[in-house]
């Protein structure tokens, strides 16, 4: 077992961790719609992942054991497989530990040497129910990143906000010239999103070249939907903390 | 940018802080229900909603999967609107709660508070059934 300490985060590695490359993270944290954690979640499940580790914090998190199997797990916890690391979340992220989680995620990133951190992201856009099959854009801090983009035919996202622990990450990843990428599906802010989860898979099945099957995850939809009501509350409560509403928003300098 | 782009910006971010505002005030109020859990040992669950000022009227988009929205029941008086509508099916979750007790889900109940100057009487609806939501259009009383 391997253990470290990030600014009051302490990461766990239940065994050394080998990923083939090109290595990519994909960070599965409660946003709008749910939409990462619900797609990181079903491909944990889909490629058979194995827990390789978490992140636990006694200065940050509530104080919550999740109990998995008769075993308890760390509130963010990691999976491996092949060139994948998956980062799902449980539990709403606090505003308080917003920055720290997300600079910490990237400092991860760099220790292991992962070339790509991928970020899913529901994006609210209030026509949603309008919308059959949501849109995905995207944001890359890196030309390679732009590169493994470009062949999936996706629109770049020109202008707005980003808010919550996937800003962060990004701003962090361009600081620090971390390979991230952004991918930004319409999404509810406030229902929990599995066709837009749905549409994110399918992008990154476009980057990684890892087939999914998805059908699953279209029959169950519903279900998912209301098995994660209460994540979502949560969610909706704490990104209300970090003025979330600005997403909806078209930035000053615009033109 | 053109004086006309300027004031259509200003227009948004005021009904931006309007939405922000309304959503603060329901946060206080759901802030005061945090520890209660959105289900019912009785067979009942709570549905997400989402509220939006539209002007003139209010707009309620409530969430409720596995609904069979043929029996959905709105009762509307003052500014409030209580939502009722059974499951197509009974729901059965066999590790539910901190206990993992097996749980059978029946249907939605849920009492909606609106602002003051909605007019819960006379409320119009729309139902989503591909997407299994409903809309539902409340409009204000001095309109």
């Amino acid at each position: 077992m391997y253990e470290y300490e990030y600014d009051g985060l302490i990461f766990v590695e239940y065994e050394e961790l080998k990923l083939k490359t090109p290595s990519i993270l994909i960070c599965g944290l409660p946003d709008a719609g749910l939409v990462g954690s619900i797609a990181t979640s079903y491909l944990v499940r889909q490629l058979n992942m194995k827990e390789t580790g978490g992140i636990e914090s006694f200065r940050y998190f509530p104080p919550v054991s999740i109990i998995h199997g008769g075993e308890p797990k760390p509130i963010i916890r990691f999976f491996a497989k092949d060139n994948i690391l998956a980062i799902v979340s449980e539990t709403a992220i606090p505003p308080s530990a917003v920055y720290p989680l997300s600079m910490a995620i990237v400092d991860y990133a760099q220790r292991r040497r992962i070339d790509h951190i991928i970020s899913p992201v529901g994006v609210g856009v209030p026509n949603r129910l309008e919308i059959k099959k949501p849109n995905v854009y995207w944001i890359a801090t890196s030309k390679e990143g732009k590169e493994m983009i470009a062949k999936l035919n996706l629109k770049k996202f020109e202008e707005g906000y980003l808010v919550g622990p996937y800003a962060v990450i990004l701003k962090e990843s361009m600081r620090r010239r971390v390979s991230n990428i952004v991918l930004l599906a319409e999404a509810f802010r406030d229902f929990p999103d599995p066709e837009a989860s749905i549409s994110i898979l399918e992008a990154i099945s476009g980057i990684t070249g890892v087939t999914l099957n998805l059908k699953p995850l279209m029959e169950k939809a519903e279900e998912v939907r209301l098995k994660t009501r209460e994540l979502m509350e949560r969610t909706r409560r704490e990104l209300l903390k970090m003025q979330k509403g600005y997403e909806y928003q078209l930035p000053l300098m615009y033109t | 940018m053109s004086f006309d782009e300027d004031l259509r910006r200003m227009i948004r971010e005021m009904k931006r802080l309007e939405e922000e505002a309304y959503s603060m005030i329901r946060e206080i109020i759901s802030y005061l229900e945090t520890e209660r859990p959105m289900w019912s040992a009785d067979g009942s669950i709570e549905p997400l909603f989402e509220i939006y000022d539209r002007g003139d009227h209010y707009l309620v988009i409530i969430d409720l999967p596995y609904a069979d929205l043929h029996t959905l029941n709105i009762m509307g008086i003052e500014n409030v609107l209580k939502v009722q509508c059974r499951l197509r099916k009974d729901v059965r979750f066999e590790r539910w709660g901190t206990v993992q007790h097996q749980r059978v889900f029946r249907e939605y109940r849920k009492t909606i508070v609106l602002p003051e100057d909605a007019n819960a009487s006379k409320f119009t609806i729309t139902r989503r059934t591909r997407s299994c939501m409903i809309e539902v259009r409340i409009p204000k009383r001095h309109s």
